[in-house]
């Protein structure tokens, strides 16, 4: 059951990482997610076989950790979720694409390595954008750039609650399961037998919980719509800082800077 | 001014928690609401804030808690809930205590210069940007005290507002009570602390007030406690607990 | 089932956004309009509670391994189709954010793929008319519902997960990644939903039998009599939507597969190959690409890309662009380290100014 305990202490350090000072907390939240946006979509963009081409994609994470100072590791650990998939669909083209493209060396380099490499990076690279962005930015400022962005407050109303009640919950479960397994030795999960209770009990809890936390919303005034504390304006000098980093990564994703360097010295 | 008046109230049909309650609270007073669990000091909170429906009148400041006054009656009644986790539903300290303030009308600068005062008022400036789910137990229920004191209301109403706190952190959270200057309603089953901050204490049983005079009177009478299902306070306890 | 964002093409993405973003958008509307607010809270934590609760193990009795909750299905039948979307809408950015479960580029299909069918899916052609069927009528009421509430669970579970797991293997062959065939990967996909399926909706009828036993006015369609629900549909027009949506889903299928005579996967598996064949200078029949869809497919494809396709160079044509290529990025990783090592520099600098 480490599952839950270690889900509780990834929100705590994300939470953290988020509270940091550094130049790219600082930044407007708008900015950030335009620019997390633009580069995933470029980094995914790229062609399967390009690997010289999104190699300098590289160019971004390598900026932005040591800016804002969120260590490499804590962005690894994250990777578990989806180095297996990427590993699974990504294998098929070192078996189905044999063709060998070019040798280094003696070792001859297929088309399917080739592609599994950009598949794996990519997938790489674009999940360690979005931990960037969301380790540099706490959650109420990304709210606020998504509410910017014209999305209903309900939705983001219902975000905000949601993480607020998923620690919540989080703790409650753990203290259940804990109880569960200490009076059940040797069992890895719940038992058939208490499927429907286990979880029945904690969402009927939950319902009295929930109608609880709406009569203190009432109580201060709550009348279906959310009034935020907003954020600050999105000033010239944040739209020509998104501009210039789009315009960046525009720019490696439509030329090959790698074949570019390469060229002024072969 | 809180005037109740024969208040009878039910969550299932035939089944009433308050069975005629009547009770006056002025300006200025403090009152401990006692009574065994199930007694009705819950029920009796939230009929006054319009969060149930009752029959009977609940006049605050002469307005009857009906749905058109809902908002004025809540806007002098401030409540501070026992599960401060049911309180604090925004993320952070800043933003729960910035919640009521905004949806009563005030800008966000207003409303941040408010939320400022009041953190350090309470002395707990030091929580604003918190997350409110990394708070420790005290810490949670001191920003809860202060978004509800954010909104200025003349009554507070407090359900246990000690319960599952350490020794000092209850002092703190008596001290803080003790320097709110507003009529005060606290339901508990702490009668120390109704002793420490209540003059005046009125005690419920199956949904009716038994017996309402002053804490120094009612508490120290130990029949009177023990036929309710409540003991005497600690400070008063020391020839051990009755027939032994 | 979560996507990453490396599976997925920009163009697949942006079109799996707008079709989630859509039924998001309706999902607000209708919410807000025949809903008071009171729901948001109730929303906020049921998600967070399914959230929490698809990290507990549940053991399968006879095997050594353990199922999850399945959210979509448990959410709508709680809360309804629209608040039960936006909620798994909800859980699935939160997991997506905070947890690096699925791209954020990939959001948008994964909303579709884990909520979309459970949600909507789910409720209007499972939960619904199997609640308000006429089945079991000569049981008393309470045990009638009972066994409806598992068998929707069940199916709605199955079919859901089904129906996801084949949109994965739709998105991913469209956005042309990977090498893995469509047949084989859509074999490989659907029998492993299928068992996870079964599971997930047995724990979920669980749950909601649980709840009919103490709180049954807490899931929709369930006191329909008492609501005075009229429209009580016949087992046999049931089974009716139900096979007409086999038909839609099975014929739908044959027709994309029948525009190619060598198969549903090269139909599929093709279209986003073909570009990249030609200019492999490969011949087409190799691959069997030929089908008016696969080429405008491949169109699209080529119009929308930023570049078109890049082409690996052959061996010994361009060995010269090759080695510039790998030299450049050496350079280029002799440059990040460079940054990074200056990045950090400008942080503390600024820290202490």
């Amino acid at each position: 059951m480490s599952q839950i305990d270690r889900a509780a202490s990834e929100l705590r350090e994300m939470d953290d990482l988020a509270m940091k000072v550094s130049p790219i907390h600082s930044l407007h939240p708008l900015v950030k997610l335009l620019v997390t946006a633009a580069y995933i979509v470029c980094t995914a963009s790229f062609p399967k076989y390009d690997l010289s081409g999104l190699f300098p994609m590289i160019l971004y994470p390598a900026l932005i950790f040591p800016m804002s100072g969120i260590p490499v590791s804590v962005c690894l650990r994250k990777f578990r979720a989806v180095i297996p998939l990427l590993a699974v669909v990504g294998c098929f083209d070192l078996f189905l694409d044999r063709r060998t493209v070019f040798s280094l060396g003696n070792i001859p380099v297929t088309a399917g390595m080739v592609s599994f490499t950009v598949f794996f990076l990519k997938g790489i690279l674009c999940l360690t954008a979005s931990f960037l962005l969301v380790a540099t930015t706490t959650l109420d400022r990304l709210c606020a750039a998504l509410r910017m962005l014209g999305l209903p407050s309900a939705l983001v109303t219902l975000f905000l609650l949601t993480f607020r009640y998923v620690s919540v919950m989080i703790d409650e479960l753990y203290a259940m399961n804990t109880a569960y397994l200490l009076r059940a030795p040797g069992q890895k999960g719940i038992h058939y037998s208490v499927w429907g209770s286990f979880l029945g009990q904690l969402l009927l809890r939950s319902m009295d919980r929930a109608a609880e936390l709406y009569e203190s919303m009432q109580l201060r005034g709550f009348d279906g719509d959310m009034r935020y504390a907003g954020c600050s304006q999105f000033s010239l000098h944040d739209i020509i800082l998104t501009a210039v980093s789009v315009g960046a990564i525009v720019f490696l994703r439509l030329v090959n800077f790698s074949r570019l360097l390469g060229g002024l010295f072969v | 001014m809180v005037e109740l008046r024969d208040v009878y109230c039910e969550y299932e049909k035939g089944n009433p928690v308050l069975k005629g309650t009547s009770l006056n609270i002025y300006d200025g007073e403090s009152i401990g609401l006692v009574g065994a669990n199930g007694a009705g000091k819950s029920t009796l909170m939230k009929a006054m804030l319009g969060l149930i429906p009752y029959t009977g009148d609940i006049l605050v400041d002469g307005l009857r808690v009906e749905k058109s006054n809902y908002q004025a009656v809540r806007k002098s009644l401030g409540f501070v809930l026992q599960n401060s986790d049911n309180q604090m539903f925004m993320p952070t300290v800043k933003e729960d205590v910035m919640f009521g303030l905004l949806n009563y009308g005030m800008s966000s600068e207003e409303a941040e210069k408010k939320t400022d005062q009041v953190l350090s008022d309470l002395g707990i400036s030091h929580l604003k940007e918190r997350h409110n789910h990394r708070l420790s137990g005290g810490e949670k229920r001191m920003s809860a005290i202060a978004a509800v004191l954010a909104m200025d209301p003349s009554h507070i109403l407090m359900d246990e507002p000690c319960s599952a706190l350490d020794p000092r952190n209850r002092r703190v959270i008596i001290n803080t009570v003790l320097g709110l200057d507003r009529t005060m309603i606290i339901a508990s089953h702490d009668l120390d602390m109704i002793l420490d901050t209540c003059k005046r204490t009125v005690i419920l049983s199956e949904g009716k007030v038994v017996a309402d005079g002053p804490s120094s009177v009612l508490l120290t009478d130990r029949d009177l406690l023990e036929s309710n299902g409540l003991e005497l306070p600690l400070r008063y306890y020391q020839s051990g607990p009755a027939g032994s | 089932m979560h996507m990453a964002d490396a599976l997925l093409s920009p163009i697949v993405a942006g079109a799996m956004y707008v079709a989630s973003g859509t039924a998001a958008g309706t999902s607000v509307v209708k919410l807000k309009k025949d809903d008071e607010p009171s729901k948001l809270p109730t929303m906020a934590v049921a998600s967070a509670l399914v959230f929490a609760g698809q990290m507990i193990n549940y053991t399968i009795p006879g095997t050594g391994s353990s199922g999850h909750l399945c959210g979509g299905m448990l959410l709508s039948a709680l809360l309804g189709p629209y608040a039960g979307f936006l909620s798994m809408v909800v859980i699935l950015t939160i997991q997506c954010l905070f947890f690096a479960d699925g791209g954020l580029m990939a959001l948008g299909a994964n909303c579709w793929n884990m909520a979309f069918y459970g949600c909507f899916v789910g409720y209007f052609l499972i939960w619904r008319p199997i609640l308000h069927s006429r089945w079991f009528s000569n049981m008393d009421s309470k045990a009638a519902t009972r066994l409806k509430i598992t068998i929707a669970s069940v199916i709605g579970c199955i079919l859901t997960l089904q129906l996801g797991a084949f949109s994965v293997v739709l998105e991913t062959s469209l956005s042309g990644i990977t090498e893995l065939p469509f047949g084989a990967f859509m074999a490989l996909m659907q029998p492993i939903h299928l068992a996870i399926g079964l599971v997930e909706g047995l724990i979920t009828s669980a749950v909601l039998l649980y709840v009919f036993e103490a709180r049954p006015e807490l899931l929709q369609e369930v006191d329909a009599e008492e609501k005075g629900f009229q429209n009580k549909r016949s087992l046999k027009a049931t089974l009716a939507v139900l096979a007409a949506v086999v038909v839609f889903v099975g014929g739908g299928l044959s027709l994309f597969a029948s525009s190619n005579p060598d198969g549903l996967e090269w139909a599929l598996f093709g279209n986003a190959e073909s570009g990249y064949s030609e200019n492999m200078a490969l011949d087409e029949d190799d691959y069997g690409v030929s089908s008016d869809v696969a080429d405008t497919a491949a169109d699209i494809q080529e119009h929308t890309a930023f570049l078109p396709d890049y082409a690996f160079p052959d061996n010994d044509s361009s060995v010269g662009t090759t080695v510039s290529g790998i030299v450049g990025s050496l350079i280029v990783a002799v440059i990040a380290a460079g940054i990074a090592v200056l990045g950090g520099f400008f942080r503390k600098k600024q820290a202490n100014a």
